[in-house]
């Protein structure tokens, strides 16, 4: 190995980030020495393996471990993304859970309807399943003016909301003959 | 350039918004991780180092210029905090190329991938955990993280011809390790122990 062969040896430590002037030394000589050559691509081999340890996704949870120990430090920091959504879902299951319940005890307070559905007509297109309110009137819009009746201060905008909800009725879930509470 | 929208946030944090250095979190706690882990090449280390390197950044972001790069600063931080803890650990030192080898975690990486594959990547890491710290940074953020000498030259607080020093150094050492040679102890240009 000659004098050149050893100061181009030298400068492949530096991979991409050889000077302009050096590059070209380098890529003149390789084209003559088929040993620095060699050398060259072992090295471009070499630094291509440190790629290896290129960052893939992050061990689960890593993230919020991280996250858990700097927020107490951080006034007012939001919560991670997966526990706000996790209190949106319980808030909406919350709130269905009360409309739900609202709508059926107005249902039983009617005189005479129970817990019993109208059974819906063919052409009834509206998407209320259950409406106990509606369905103690024996005229079209009775169910709205006895709902009024009975919660004389409430809005019957609120009314007719509470009157449609998408939850279905016990006589459409269980049969006949089995035993309600 | 900083980039405007980082800047803006940066600006929040300085009055305090909670909220605002959750998203600076979201958009570097990955990478942040990744230097960590490559440096120490431990999943837990690498957790903990980038949760000292965030709640640093914050308790200083008031301080923080914001004509500067956030993110190598906050590079910085994570690496100078690798570096010392590797120093105190006496990682280097005491690496055995084996030892090293062998406790690689899997850290994130495909499971799926081959099990030749997993070897080849536990075989660089060991390679590198036998570098002395301001090498290893190097490399790490050279050919691993794909930063340019001048983004290096900024974390590392170095100038260029230094960085470019380092890493044509690093890189001997590597190869050095990579065959399997006893990396010999020597001094550097800088007066640091190599080895």
């Amino acid at each position: 190995m000659d004098k050149t062969c050893l100061e181009i040896r030298d400068l492949l430590a530096l991979g991409a980030d050889v000077a302009p002037n050096e590059r070209i030394a380098i890529e003149s000589h390789v084209s003559l020495c088929a040993e620095c050559a060699r050398a060259l691509a072992d090295m471009q081999a070499m630094i291509g393996t440190l790629a290896l340890l290129r960052e893939g996704p992050m061990p689960a949870g890593a993230a919020e471990r991280i996250w858990r120990g700097v927020q107490p430090a951080v006034p007012g920091a939001r919560r991670p993304a997966i526990l706000a959504w996790a209190a949106r879902a319980a808030a909406i299951l919350v709130i269905g859970l009360a409309v739900g319940y609202t709508s059926k005890s107005m249902a039983a307070r009617t005189p005479g309807s129970g817990v019993a559905a109208e059974e819906p007509s063919l052409d009834d297109t509206r998407p209320t399943i259950v409406s106990g309110v509606r369905s103690s009137g024996a005229t079209d819009g009775g169910g709205q003016d006895s709902a009024a009746s009975l919660n004389p201060g409430v809005p019957m905008f609120i009314l007719q909301a509470w009157s449609r909800h998408y939850l279905p009725s016990v006589d459409e879930i269980l049969e006949s003959d089995v035993v309600r509470f | 350039m900083p980039d405007p929208r980082e800047i803006e946030l940066i600006q929040r944090c300085q009055q305090g918004s909670g909220d605002a250095f959750r998203e600076l979190f979201d958009r570097y706690q990955r990478r942040t991780y990744w230097i960590a882990h490559n440096m120490l090449s431990n999943y837990d280390t690498a957790q903990d180092i980038s949760q000292e390197a965030f709640l640093r950044v914050f308790r200083n972001i008031g301080r923080f210029d914001t004509k500067k790069n956030f993110y190598t600063w906050l590079y910085q931080i994570v690496v100078n905090l690798c570096i010392d803890h590797m120093r105190r650990a006496s990682h280097s030192r005491a690496a055995d190329l084996e030892e090293v080898g062998a406790g690689i975690p899997d850290g994130g990486h495909d499971p799926g991938e081959s099990t030749g594959r997993t070897e080849l990547r536990g075989r660089v890491q060991a390679a590198l955990d036998r570098l002395p710290p301001k090498y290893k940074a190097v490399l790490t953020l050279r050919d691993i993280q794909g930063f340019s000498c001048e983004e290096i030259a900024e974390i590392v607080g170095a100038t260029n011809a230094t960085v470019r020093w380092r890493l044509h150094r690093a890189r001997k050492l590597f190869k050095a390790a990579w065959d399997g040679k006893k990396l010999e102890a020597v001094r550097d240009d800088e007066g640091d122990e190599l080895v």
